[in-house]
């Protein structure tokens, strides 16, 4: 499965590493006080390079001194922990974001709840679209078995789904992948981290049953 | 056989209407009453101001396979008497269809409650646009890639801030101007070479002061010499008048 991730690899392994001098002429507090800066002014999530990119005044500062900035910045703000934000590693890269658990003192003064519902047909076509992806709208409504254009259109105006470009061979069906906005509003680091989808296997007890209401032979053994 | 309150619009297509009836409401094939599935079908057609065909067709598909298996349900000795290959094929490949579908439906289920929970979690807006940044020459250029230039497209357009254009000097010429200063340099000097006084100005600078000289020409203002051609114009002041 593809993923549109970037430096995720390289973030998980830094822990175990040595943290190493930082580049030459970095000091480390300004670091992570600029990475601190950027992250709350950008709204979208960051990856490890655009942050390193950014923070490089003068000389270059690199991806590895970032990532410990990030750590320290991850330890200062955990998900789920007693600051108002969380820096959260969303998307390939890191974003902040209030804590969920002020959903009640939020909603007071937001309309959190109001946020626009996605129908069931829509909800199927984005994970038949994130799993699969790239996938043709043709190949959609053949695991659904219905044609799925408004709920893809209604993906698409809502900036969850974007075209990925056509497929070789007749016809050239449009291709279509999810937005980095789906992996913000999904809490997902990339499309590795959607839950497998055997998880959703029917159970073979049901399976059985399907068969045996559908008049067919249960295959032996 | 049950009566069964069956509205289509509830279900998410055929396959979800019969993972309902089959598992969810137990019922057996042959308790499924086709003249229902299918007059509430119609009914939904009906009510759509378009004409679904791929839906139509593949309502087709699917309730063809049903009524087949519910015959072959009905009719047990019949369907021992022939047995075919060919339709325990269709039966399986209709039972992984109906399986597939079922994996995505529980899957799209599942990322519902992952964006129920996700609600509270706000992001604030950026309260800047991001600085333009353009691909890099080197990513974009000769590129036979159509998607590294949609990329690059879309940063272009995606940037609402208006381009940089400081560095971009106006370039302030006319006619008149150029007849202006041709006239002003010969009431200073008498005579002059246009290479020395306009080559190294702007291409368009030095078309617009060659109008001018030529203009001045035809009113007899100014005589000109030219040794060779393409070579250096030699401008002086007509002895007969007096320029204005």
């Amino acid at each position: 499965m593809e993923t549109p991730q970037r430096g995720i690899e390289s973030a998980t392994g830094v822990s175990a590493e040595e943290p190493g001098p930082a580049a030459p002429g970095i000091d480390p507090t300004n670091l992570t006080r600029d990475v601190e800066a950027l992250l709350f002014a950008a709204g979208r999530p960051l990856d490890a390079e655009t942050l390193a990119g950014a923070a490089s005044y003068g000389g270059s500062v690199g991806t590895a001194a970032v990532l410990v900035a990030l750590e320290q910045l991850e330890a200062a703000y955990p998900v789920g922990g007693h600051r108002g934000f969380e820096l959260a590693r969303v998307a390939g890269g890191w974003l902040f974001r209030t804590n969920g658990a002020c959903e009640d003192a939020l909603s007071r003064l937001f309309d959190v709840v109001e946020e626009a519902r996605l129908s069931p047909a829509a909800m199927e076509t984005l994970a038949i679209i994130a799993y699969l992806q790239p996938v043709s709208r043709p190949e959609i409504a053949e695991i659904r078995g219905v044609n799925s254009d408004s709920a893809l259109h209604t993906l698409v105006d809502r900036d969850l789904v974007r075209e990925m470009g056509r497929r070789d061979g007749p016809g050239a069906a449009i291709l279509y992948g999810v937005t980095e906005r789906f992996l913000v509003a999904f809490d997902l680091e990339g499309l590795g981290s959607l839950p497998p989808l055997e998880q959703f296997e029917v159970s073979e007890d049901q399976k059985a049953e399907l068969r045996r209401r559908l008049g067919m032979v249960v295959s032996p053994g | 056989m049950r009566v069964l309150d069956l509205d289509l619009d509830v279900y998410q297509g055929p396959f979800d209407l019969l993972f309902t009836l089959v598992l969810k409401e137990e019922v057996d094939i042959f308790e499924i009453p086709m003249v229902e599935v299918i007059l509430a079908y119609v009914e939904a057609l009906v009510r759509e101001e378009q004409a679904d065909w791929e839906g139509l067709t593949e309502f087709l598909v699917l309730i063809s396979s049903l009524l087949e298996l519910k015959s072959r349900v009905l009719l047990p000795g019949v369907e021992h008497a022939d047995e075919d290959v060919d339709a325990e094929v269709a039966r399986e490949v209709l039972l992984e269809r109906l399986l597939s579908y079922r994996r995505f439906k529980m899957a799209a289920e599942s990322l519902a409650v992952v964006r129920a929970a996700q609600r509270a979690r706000l992001v604030r807006r950026p309260s800047r646009d991001p600085r333009r940044v353009l691909a890099p020459p080197d990513e974009v250029a000769a590129t036979q890639e159509p998607e590294a230039l949609r990329v690059a497209m879309g940063r272009l357009l995606e940037s609402r801030r208006e381009p940089d254009t400081t560095h971009v000097a106006a370039l302030r010429v006319g006619l008149n101007r150029q007849i202006a200063a041709v006239r002003r340099i010969l009431r200073e000097r008498g005579r002059f070479s246009f290479e020395e006084e306009f080559g190294s100005e702007e291409p368009m600078v030095q078309a617009v002061s060659l109008l001018a000289l030529l203009g001045l020409i035809a009113r007899g203002d100014v005589r000109v010499h030219q040794r060779r051609h393409f070579g250096d114009i030699v401008v002086q002041q007509a002895r007969a008048r007096r320029i204005a």
